[in-house]
């Protein structure tokens, strides 16, 4: 049997282990654009923040692939598929498949309003954004967007020693993320730590020809020698996207094997919509732990071994400058209808618990960690409760198995 | 192959002397400090100025890591930093290519993750490398490190022991009523 997965991030290689487990003699080709193994991509703000060296951002190395007789392709670009044929075309050769696992992932979004062409712009994505930015040697940033990207980028070019501003075109940070009150509180920290907080600005345009030498909102031009652009994540794979069928969220609609339109084709990872474990409707999630899982259970299903995916979930978690600000599951609480909302707050820390029909859907925290395995198990489980009492007393059902969070070896 | 054993809490026994938080931090850090001890008896609130009851005996509890089978802090973990040992059991965390990040931390049901901010890592408990100095060190017993197919046994006792206790004393008493009703 012959397996292609496209894409070397951790979907990918999750699912190339996953062959490699219930298939010891399947050949396994990996293609990928970057020249890099594997890296984590949530620890690149650690490196650009000179807290880790560049070796620490991999989590396999090269020799690592020939053990696992994974044969890797790098440097290598996708052009088409041929699903009749089951090939899938490489700008030099064509590569024949049995079962194919699409784990392109995301790229950055820019407005196509932006102007972004000129030295001094950057995204905040990849290694080789990383590696760029640590050999850009500037002294002010704006940050455009404030997600968690965005958010980690800002605070990892203040560790550098920039003056850094953070552009948000929404009323409050970390808009996906949190709501208004947590994100107020994050607000605060950010800017006792030096980092301005611009809200509800929009980017008009990036001025200058070469280089750059500030950024023009809607309020106002502040000078930078530096601009990130944290503006969002769109899957990627536009040599697949035609052929295949798509979710509401634009990525590749799969089914919970991770399946796609296409026989014998399966995605994983941030170019897919897969099913919300909360809602139960398709969702863009973009997050690590999910990709991970959603890699190991398109890698069993093409193996053969039939697995079906629990649902991705979103659980958050940024490090400001030592003060952890944890999301989990739904947020929009208390500002939408529909949802209630229980806060509780001491010293310097905060906690809110969201509920829909009296079911845990999300939580969020400010400097309260503690709590927060507890009630990530209540938003798994969908408990109902009646008060945060509730939530974190109520007698469960045996506790020591975290399903569905079946486990990894890699 | 090392059998899987695991620790086995028995609050019948705890006296909560706190000298498996003591031992654990010693060894494990070198100093004694309970706050970085891998283990934590926790006393239940409110029993401190209530009288005690029959009940309220089990007022110490223990929280450390259950070294679960699917665990949470391996799922999150976005370094793979976190490993299960197949044959041992263990979660253990590969501090060379950990970053702190402390989304284990964040995940585990038990908080039984901890951030020395001292030493800049996240720390739980790794069993002692197979010989756990909280069990080695507990007076009472009230810690044991038992094989897994094991681990039931000391509630398994203790129910039998109930359970033997009640039946002696629904008998006792029944001949108690029948010499009552004999002597009058």
């Amino acid at each position: 049997m012959k397996f292609v997965i496209v894409g070397n991030g951790i979907a990918g290689v999750s699912a190339a282990h996953a062959i490699r487990k219930t298939k010891r003699d399947a050949s396994i080709t990996i293609v990928s654009d970057e020249v890099e193994p594997t890296y984590s991509a949530c620890v690149l703000g650690h490196y650009l923040g000179e807290e880790i060296p560049r070796d620490r951002v991999f989590i396999k190395n090269l020799s690592e692939y020939a053990q696992d007789g994974i044969r890797l392709l790098s440097s290598q670009k996708v052009t088409g598929i041929d699903a009749e044929e089951k090939k899938l075309i490489l700008e030099k050769a064509d590569l024949v498949y049995d079962k194919l696992i699409i784990a392109t992932g995301s790229k950055p979004f820019i407005p196509p309003s932006i102007q972004a062409e000129r030295s001094g712009v950057f995204t905040f994505k990849s290694l080789s954004d990383t590696d760029k930015l640590v050999r850009w040697k500037g002294q002010s940033a704006v940050i455009v967007g404030s997600g968690p990207i965005g958010l980690e980028a800002g605070m990892a070019l203040k560790r550098r020693g920039y003056r850094v501003v953070v552009i948000e075109l929404l009323s409050h940070i970390l808009p996906k993320v949190f709501d208004r009150r947590p994100a107020g509180l994050i607000k605060e920290i950010l800017e006792r730590k030096g980092v301005e907080v611009l809200e509800g600005e929009r980017l008009v345009e990036i001025p200058g020809t070469d280089t750059v030498t500030g950024v023009a909102t809607d309020r106002r031009t502040i000078g930078c020698d530096t601009v990130i652009l944290a503006t969002g994540m769109k899957p990627r794979g536009a040599w697949v996207f035609d052929k295949i069928k798509r979710g509401p969220c634009g990525g590749i609609s799969v089914d919970e094997k991770m399946q796609t339109s296409l026989a014998d084709v399966f995605a994983c990872g941030d170019c897919v919509d897969a099913r919300d474990l909360i809602t139960g409707r398709p969702v863009s999630s973009m997050l690590w732990h999910n990709a991970r899982r959603q890699g190991e259970i398109a890698g069993y299903n093409a193996a053969g071994l039939s697995r079906q995916y629990e649902g991705s979930l979103n659980a958050t978690g940024l490090n400001l400058f030592g003060v952890q600000a944890v999301s989990i599951g739904i947020s929009g609480g208390g500002e939408t209808d529909g949802f209630a909302v229980i806060e509780r707050e001491r010293e310097d820390a905060y906690q809110r618990v969201i509920l829909q029909r009296s079911e845990v859907v999300g939580v969020q925290s400010v400097n309260w960690p503690e709590d927060m395995g507890h009630l990530l198990a209540s938003v798994v489980r969908k408990e109902k409760v009646t008060s945060l009492h509730d939530a974190l007393t109520k007698r469960r059902p045996p506790l020591r198995t975290m399903r569905p969070f079946a486990h990894v070896r890699t | 192959m090392e059998e899987e054993k695991v620790i086995v809490y028995d609050p019948v026994y705890c006296s909560g002397c706190m000298r498996c938080m003591t031992a654990c931090s010693t060894y494990n850090n070198g100093a004694t400090s309970l706050s970085k001890s891998r283990l934590q008896i926790v006393r239940h609130e409110g029993h401190a100025i209530s009288p005690l009851t029959e009940e309220d005996d089990l007022i110490f509890d223990v929280l450390t890591c259950q070294q679960c089978n699917q665990p949470a802090c391996v799922y999150f973990c976005p370094t793979l930093s976190i490993k299960k040992n197949n044959e041992t059991g263990c979660v253990t965390i590969n501090h060379d290519t950990c970053v702190g990040c402390r989304m284990c931390m964040v995940s585990c049901p038990f908080g039984a993750i901890s951030y020395d901010g001292d030493r800049r890592a996240l720390i739980k408990c790794e069993l002692c490398g197979g010989d756990p100095q909280c069990v080695r060190f507990c007076p009472t017993g009230a810690l044991k490190f038992l094989p897994k197919k094991e681990a039931h046994l000391p509630k398994r006792n203790h129910l039998a022991r109930n359970l033997i206790q009640s039946r002696t004393r629904a008998i006792r008493d029944a001949a108690t009523r029948e010499g009552e009703h004999a002597g009058s």
